[in-house]
Order: C-alpha cells, then sequence, then structure tokens
C-alpha cells in the first residue's frame, strides 16, 4: 500500500506529506484505531478515512487528492 | 557487514521504527560485539508435542480449585497442566498452592498480581516464605508449548509490555499487540477483519491469554485465540481442556462441582 502512494505522480507528491504507521507497533495500532478504521490496509485523506481493505488505483487515489486539494484552496 | 553501514549513513528515521539510522546503530553494535537481544519479558518453552492440555486461570491462591481440577485433568489424561496467571491472591493458600504447582509439574506463568507480588521486599507483610517466593520470582512471563504440530503462546495480559525494555518486535509481541491493543482482549469484533489480516504474521497458532475474567474461544484467521478464565464460575470450580483431535483444536470448558 505504501509502496502505491509513494509510486503517485510528482505533481501530487509535491503536495501531500505521507505517513506510514507499522501495524505491528502499538503506535500504529493506537492510530489505527483513532481513525476508526477496521480492515487492512487502510488509507486516510486528511484524518478522514478514505479506502479500506483495498489498494485504490493511482488515478482514482491521485483524483481523491486533488479533489481535497482544490477544495480546500477554494 | 562492511558495504552496507556506508550506505545507510545519512538517511533519517521517518516514525522511530525500523528505519536505516536505526539499522546502522544496530550494525555498528554487532561490528563492536555490544548488541545484545532484549528481553523485557521470559519465556519458558516446553517443545514436547502435547494431545490434552489442561488451562487454569485466576487461581488466586484457591488450593481447593487446584486440587479439584488437577484430580480431574489426571481422570481426563491431559498431557500437561497450563496457569496463565494469576496464581497468588494475597490469601493463606497462596503458599501452599505454589508449591503444589511446583509439585504437580504445572507450566505456570506470571499474572500480573504474581509479577507485583514477587517485586515485594521480603520485610512486606503479605511477603511470601522464601521457597514459595522463589518459586514465584523465577517463574516467567510467558509460555510457549506444542499442541501437537501448533505452537501456542500464553501469556496474562498487558503488564507485560509495561515491563521495562518492552520492545513491539520481540518474540510473540506482535501476538500481545494483536490481543490487548488491536482487539482489546477479542472484544472489539469490528476489529476481526484487521486481526485477521495480520495473523498470518503470528509464530503462534494457539493464542491464550487470562486478563479477562471470562472463558471463551475465538478462531480469527486460522488462529484459536482462547481467554483462560477464573478458576470458579457459577457453576464450581472451572478448567479448560484444549485438545487436538485429528490436527484440529477443540477446546472446551470443564466447569462444575
Amino acid at each position: 500500500m505504501a509502496e502505491s502512494v509513494r509510486a503517485l505522480p510528482q505533481e501530487i507528491q509535491e503536495i501531500i506529506d505521507i505517513r506510514e504507521w507499522d501495524m505491528r507497533t502499538r503506535e500504529g495500532i493506537q492510530r489505527f484505531r483513532e481513525l476508526r478504521a477496521k480492515s487492512l490496509p487502510s488509507v486516510a485523506l486528511d484524518e478522514e478515512l478514505v479506502y479500506e481493505a483495498l489498494i485504490p488505483g493511482q488515478e482514482e487515489l491521485s483524483q481523491e487528492i486533488l479533489r481535497r486539494y482544490h477544495t480546500k484552496r477554494q | 557487514l562492511d558495504e552496507l553501514p556506508p550506505l545507510l549513513e545519512g538517511i533519517p528515521c521517518r516514525e522511530g521504527t525500523s528505519c536505516p539510522d536505526q539499522l546502522l546503530r544496530a550494525l555498528t553494535a554487532i561490528r563492536q560485539g555490544t548488541l545484545f537481544p532484549a528481553h523485557s519479558f521470559l519465556i519458558c518453552e516446553d517443545p514436547k508435542p502435547k494431545a490434552r492440555v489442561g488451562l487454569l486461570g485466576q487461581l488466586g491462591g484457591d488450593v481447593e480449585a487446584l486440587k479439584a481440577s488437577l484430580a480431574r485433568m489426571r481422570a481426563m489424561k491431559v498431557d500437561a497442566v497450563c496457569c496463565v496467571g494469576n496464581l497468588t491472591g494475597g490469601s493463606q493458600g497462596d503458599e501452599e498452592l505454589l508449591r503444589l504447582l511446583l509439585k504437580e509439574k504445572v507450566l505456570a506463568i506470571q499474572g500480573e498480581g504474581d509479577w507485583r507480588r514477587a517485586q515485594e521486599p521480603e520485610t512486606a507483610v503479605s511477603a511470601l516464605e522464601r521457597d514459595a517466593r522463589e518459586y514465584l520470582q523465577g517463574l516467567p512471563q510467558v509460555m510457549v508449548f506444542r499442541l501437537m504440530e501448533r505452537r501456542a503462546l500464553g501469556f496474562f495480559g498487558e503488564y507485560v509490555q509495561a515491563l521495562p525494555g518492552y520492545s513491539d518486535f520481540e518474540p510473540f509481541a506482535l501476538e500481545m499487540n494483536m490481543v490487548c491493543n488491536l482487539s482489546r482482549f477479542l472484544r472489539d469484533e469490528e476489529l476481526f477483519p484487521a486481526l485477521e489480516a495480520m495473523t498470518p504474521q503470528f509464530a503462534a497458532r494457539i493464542v491464550l491469554f487470562g486478563q479477562t475474567p471470562v472463558w471463551r474461544h475465538w478462531r480469527v484467521g486460522g488462529v484459536d485465540f482462547i481467554n483462560v478464565g477464573p478458576a470458579r464460575t457459577e457453576n464450581g470450580v472451572a478448567w479448560g481442556l484444549l485438545e487436538d483431535r485429528g490436527g484440529e483444536v477443540v477446546f472446551g470448558l470443564q466447569d462444575g462441582e
């Protein structure tokens, strides 16, 4: 999952910060619970759980990031 | 060891976990002979495969419950008896119970109460006599045994995570973190999909824990989780029978007078 996020196009990479939590650790589990996630892998954008138990395609993920980015800039 | 360190130098840690700078420190320590395994908790391992195992929990110094359970276990021809704590409960029966566990070769570990008891100074009012105290102090916090082909792990609960030096990457820490933190002792069933996703990384296929005072069995992601409950229920003396029947794990609560 992290690799697919890191492989996003450069213009997307420039507008996001990526954080990855290791579910083997108590810190990772705590973050997982804070986000109210239920399944793995999960992707949250702006503290909101958006994808659960699936890896979105690059295009879908890019569009969702851009949509949120433009909404925030309005 | 010679080629890797220069490649790792200067790569920062991202999340304070398994990152290149920490790997570099470990490699350097290996070369200097100063890297030692972290052991925040003690593990006792019984490698001999067993087909039938009797489970005990929350004895709390209840000698009569222990005697009654052991008699029934013998009648049902168990290969071993395991107790995941608490063994003691601050009662007058604690010393006799500890001696009986030792005599009967029960595979026992410290529960949180036992661990606290073992830390008490000899001069404490509730301090145990020397032999019982030494036995309790010498007990590990984690047990590992084999139910035929499967490796079983037993621990009491989250106090193990609070032991000095506990690391999320110690042997069996994954299983303990999943039980204590992710599923909150298997009570958060809505998180079972995440638990199931993590079980392929488990080193144990059976996980016993005793912190929460109920008897219950779950199978998630091919792993059998057993909450080892108290030594007495409303029906009387209680113990668990864990069996391998033709390669299948079967668990049954045995309770009643």
